[in-house]
Formats: C-alpha cells, sequence, structure tokens
C-alpha cells in the first residue's frame, strides 16, 4: 500500500492511497466466493456456479463491494500509519477497479488544525466579583416569602390601601361611549404602581368599600383591542372588597417549611452558600469564555466543519436533554432544527477554537491531568449527586468516560493557568 | 423447418458448462420435431458460427408428486452442438437466463 498525504489546508488533507494488485485480487476472490455460496442459477448446485459467470453477471456489484471494503481498511490503516488526525469522514473519489492493477483512489478529509498557541501572557480580564451582599440573601428570601404568601380578607379596616388585593366593578367609557369589555364585575386587582391593563391600579388606595374612582387611562398603541388603541378611556371604579397578601413571617417554622433548612438563621446562610455557589458557577463560565474571546483574537485560525457540526450536536443535544429533564417534550415544541444550529453555529465555532487554543496552551506549558486528580474529582462528582463512590467510579470506568473527564480537567488546570497569568482590569 | 422456430432456449448446467469449456460444445433445447440439420443450419445463421457437429437426445421428463397428485415434466429436446475451433456463443457466458 503506497500512501501519499498532501495538505490542501491547515484544515483539510488530501490522502492519495494505493492499494496493492494482490490485495485487490484476494478481496474480490474472497467477494465472489462469498456470493457463490448464496447465489442461485439453475443448473448449477449453489456454491458451485463458476467464478466466469458470476463474473460475468455480478462484477459491478462485487466491485462495488470491493472498492467499499478496500477503501475502508486501507483508510484506516492509512490515517493510523500517517497520523492524520481526522475529523470527518472522508469524501472518497476512485476511478473505479482493474483486476490485475493496483487500485487507486484519493481521500480528501477534514483534520484537526495544529494550533500553535501564542501570547497567552498577562491577558486581559475583567474582575468578576463574586461576593453575594446580604440584600441580595434578603430579596431572594423575600421571594421565597412571597410565593408562600397567602391572600385574606381584611377585616381591620375598610379604605385600601396600597398593597391590597381589591375586588371592583369598573365601567370604562371612551369618548363618553362603551366599547367591548369596557364593563366587567368581580375583577381582581392589585394595588399598586403599574398597567391598569395589567391589573395594578394605584390610585386606588384611600377608596372605601362601597365607593367610587374615576381614573383617566390611555392605551398603549400597542393594545390589543385594535378599537381603542392610543385612545384615552374613562374608568369608573368601584371597590367591592378587600383582601390582602398575607406573607409567612421569616422563622423556623418558614425554614422547616422550604425543606432546606431548620432554623431560620440556617436557611439563611445556606441560601447565601447556595447563591454564592451558583455565582462562582456563573463567574467561571464567563471567565472561560472571555479567555477564549481574547485566544481567539490573537491566535487566529480555521476550524474544520465536522468539528463545528459535531460541537452543535452535542449542544443541541444537551438543550433537548434539559428540556427533558423540566419535562418537556421537545418534539412538541415544533423546533426548526435548522435555524436552531445556524443560531448556534457562532457559538459552536467559538466553543471549538477554545477546547483548541487551550489544548494548544496545555500542551506548551505540558499540564496534565493526573489519575489522583481524576479520582479526586470523581469522589466530588459522587459527594455533589449524592451518591456512593463506587457507582460514580463505575461510570468513569468506562475508556471514553475516563478521557473525557480527565480532558475537562486538564482544560480546567490551563483555565486556572492562564487566569493565574492573566491581568486583571 | 423455419429457422427461427427451431431453437427453445439454452441449456446450462454444471456438466454442460464443463463441457463448453474442454469441447465447445453448446446445448440447447430444440422443438421435438428438430432435426441435427436443422439445429445446425439455425446455429449457424442466429449466432454466425460454423457447426462441427449436432448431438441430440430427448430427454425424459422427471416424475414429481405433491402429495397425492403425480405429475409429468415435459420431455424436451436437447442439441449439443459442437463449435470449430475458435468460435464461441457469447449468450453462454452468463450463465442461464
Amino acid at each position: 500500500m503506497k500512501v501519499q498525504v498532501e495538505e490542501l489546508s491547515p484544515i483539510e488533507k488530501k490522502l492519495s492511497i494505493e492499494v496493492d494488485t494482490a490485495r485487490v485480487a484476494e478481496e474480490l476472490t474472497r467477494a465472489y466466493t462469498a456470493l457463490g455460496r448464496q447465489v442461485k442459477l439453475p443448473g448449477f448446485r449453489p456454491g458451485k456456479v463458476p467464478r466466469r459467470i458470476l463474473e460475468q453477471r455480478f462484477r459491478e456489484q462485487v466491485e462495488d463491494d470491493v472498492i467499499q471494503r478496500v477503501v475502508q481498511t486501507s483508510y484506516l490503516e492509512a490515517v493510523r500509519a500517517h497520523k492524520v488526525e481526522a475529523v470527518s469522514s472522508p469524501q472518497v473519489t476512485n476511478s473505479g477497479l482493474k483486476p490485475d492493477a493496483p487500485f487507486a483512489y484519493e481521500a480528501r478529509v477534514e483534520v484537526k488544525p495544529k494550533v500553535e498557541a501564542k501570547e497567552y501572557d498577562a491577558l486581559p480580564l475583567a474582575k468578576v466579583d463574586t461576593a453575594v451582599s446580604d440584600a441580595q440573601v434578603d430579596e431572594q428570601l423575600e421571594r421565597m416569602r412571597q410565593s408562600q404568601g397567602r391572600v385574606e380578607a381584611v377585616t381591620d379596616r375598610d379604605v385600601a390601601a396600597a398593597g391590597d388585593q381589591v375586588t371592583i366593578d369598573f365601567e370604562a367609557t371612551v369618548d363618553g361611549n362603551a366599547f367591548e369589555g369596557s364593563k366587567a364585575e368581580g375583577i381582581g386587582v392589585q394595588v399598586r404602581p403599574g398597567e391598569l391593563i395589567q391589573g395594578s391600579i394605584e390610585a386606588l388606595a384611600g377608596v372605601k368599600v362601597g365607593e367610587s374612582k374615576d381614573i383617566d387611562y390611555t392605551f398603549p398603541a400597542d393594545y390589543q383591542a385594535e378599537e381603542v388603541r392610543g385612545k384615552s378611556a374613562r374608568f369608573h371604579i368601584t371597590v367591592k372588597a378587600l383582601q390582602k397578601m398575607v406573607l409567612p413571617a421569616l422563622d423556623d417554622a418558614f425554614a422547616q417549611g422550604t425543606g432546606m433548612a431548620q432554623t431560620a438563621e440556617e436557611l439563611r446562610t445556606k441560601l447565601r452558600a447556595d447563591m454564592e455557589k451558583a455565582r462562582k458557577a456563573q463567574a467561571q463560565q464567563d471567565e472561560r469564555e472571555a479567555l477564549i474571546k481574547v485566544l481567539i483574537e490573537r491566535n487566529a485560525f480555521e476550524v474544520p466543519r465536522a468539528m463545528v457540526e459535531r460541537a452543535i450536536d452535542s449542544m443541541l443535544d444537551g438543550a433537548l436533554r434539559q428540556m427533558a429533564r423540566q419535562g418537556i417534550d421537545p418534539r412538541r415544541l415544533n423546533l426548526d432544527f435548522n435555524r436552531l444550529r445556524d443560531e448556534m453555529r457562532e457559538k459552536a465555532v467559538q466553543e471549538v477554537k477554545g477546547t483548541l487554543l487551550f489544548e494548544a496552551v496545555a500542551q506548551k506549558e505540558s499540564i496534565q491531568s493526573t489519575d489522583a486528580d481524576v479520582e479526586k474529582r470523581i469522589e466530588e462528582l459522587a459527594a455533589e449527586a449524592n451518591q456512593p463512590v463506587a457507582q460514580v467510579k463505575k461510570y468513569f470506568k468506562g475508556e471514553d468516560e475516563r478521557l473525557g473527564l480527565s480532558l475537562r480537567l486538564r482544560e480546567e488546570k490551563t483555565i486556572e493557568f492562564l487566569k493565574g497569568r492573566a491581568k486583571y482590569s | 423447418m423455419n429457422i427461427n422456430d427451431v431453437i427453445r432456449g439454452p441449456l446450462i448446467t454444471e456438466k454442460l458448462d464443463k463441457a463448453r469449456e474442454k469441447f465447445r460444445q453448446y446445448s440447447f433445447i430444440v422443438d421435438r420435431k428438430a432435426t441435427k440439420h436443422d439445429v445446425a443450419r439455425a446455429v449457424t445463421a442466429l449466432f454466425k458460427v460454423t457447426v462441427e457437429g449436432v448431438r441430440t437426445n430427448i430427454v425424459r421428463g422427471k416424475t414429481k408428486r405433491v402429495g397425492r397428485s403425480i405429475g409429468q415434466r415435459p420431455n424436451f429436446k436437447k442439441a449439443v452442438v459442437t463449435l470449430k475451433e475458435g468460435d464461441k456463443i457469447e449468450l453462454f457466458e452468463g450463465g442461464a437466463v
């Protein structure tokens, strides 16, 4: 077998491969013998059909098969022997098979580009503040209380106040005329700042139950009812009843109700820890992306399409799985996958370039992830997922899984390395 | 006999395939009433070859039974035609049609 590797571009190579006569002949013999055993021709016992007759009748079919087989095996051999890092399946062109002659073909394949990382010292990076302030924790707690609030009737007063939920009847007119939906009874609205059409009427504060108030309101220009778009209406509103949102007190009982902690204090610390973790994770991702961006700016290179497509595949896959976890059936969303892919393409290109660049840096700085690192991470993952270490270990026993984890760890280390050398602004 | 009515079709079997390779003998199923001369004329005209000899025989149809019913396959006349050295009939190269 003779192989010639030609570099068409940094991301594409052409392999010219010539397979020896003997090997072709051998494959042909094998194919014809196999075919002879299956084929049934009148006048011949199975397996006894002379090759001459088989050749006459099945030549094209057999030769196609043989070409495919020979190409497949010899291509793989060539790729392995010449260390071509193929990332796509090859485009093969051949000029047909001739008996008693070597079989030659050409295969064009996309390869992983050789990336040399330059200027990765002192990368400008924005400092990200991951601290969580008390105010933010309070806000989160407040949101939790809101979600647990109950609506109760107001009994101690009969004047609407800010924050109340009020049941009203209303009658509206535009230029003195009624319009569709201009009249309703028993509608619940909030006394708080906001748009009237969304059920927020601040001006009701101070109105007594049973009394009325007139409010002027101009409908927005993009309101759904065409009739009143952009017009000014007068609402005659009568307050019927008052209710109030009662929020649970921030005490130990509330903390237990959330299922996160036993005491209010513990809830607060837990919440803070969770928020800090989320912030840190987000910051890490942001920093990674920022690093990739600068690195790409400083090291321009092309990426093969196959790698980008594969990255898109895995991104799509992740997104779909995420949906499945949330109980959404992606098939029912009627997604336009081609459009989605196009939208993801830019991100995917960046992702692929980033991975390659980090790899290049790691290579140059001989950053590696050791077995010990992998073991440690497995234990961490187990602790995080609340699963026995043995089970997680079992999952990572597979060659691919372990390699994937090891590569991820190396990338993380590389990022740490780059961050250590980065210039924060 | 009209030469277009003589030959019914080629006859190809393992045995006859060997005979063809070794002795240039090509076999046909021919009409029951065709004579050796008819066959020789027909083969010469249809395949543009020179015939050296013709041998014929009647092949008796096999008795076949399917369950209780017994049947008889039809008899046919077989003609083995020997060609002049160097002549050949392409039709036979790819086996029975």
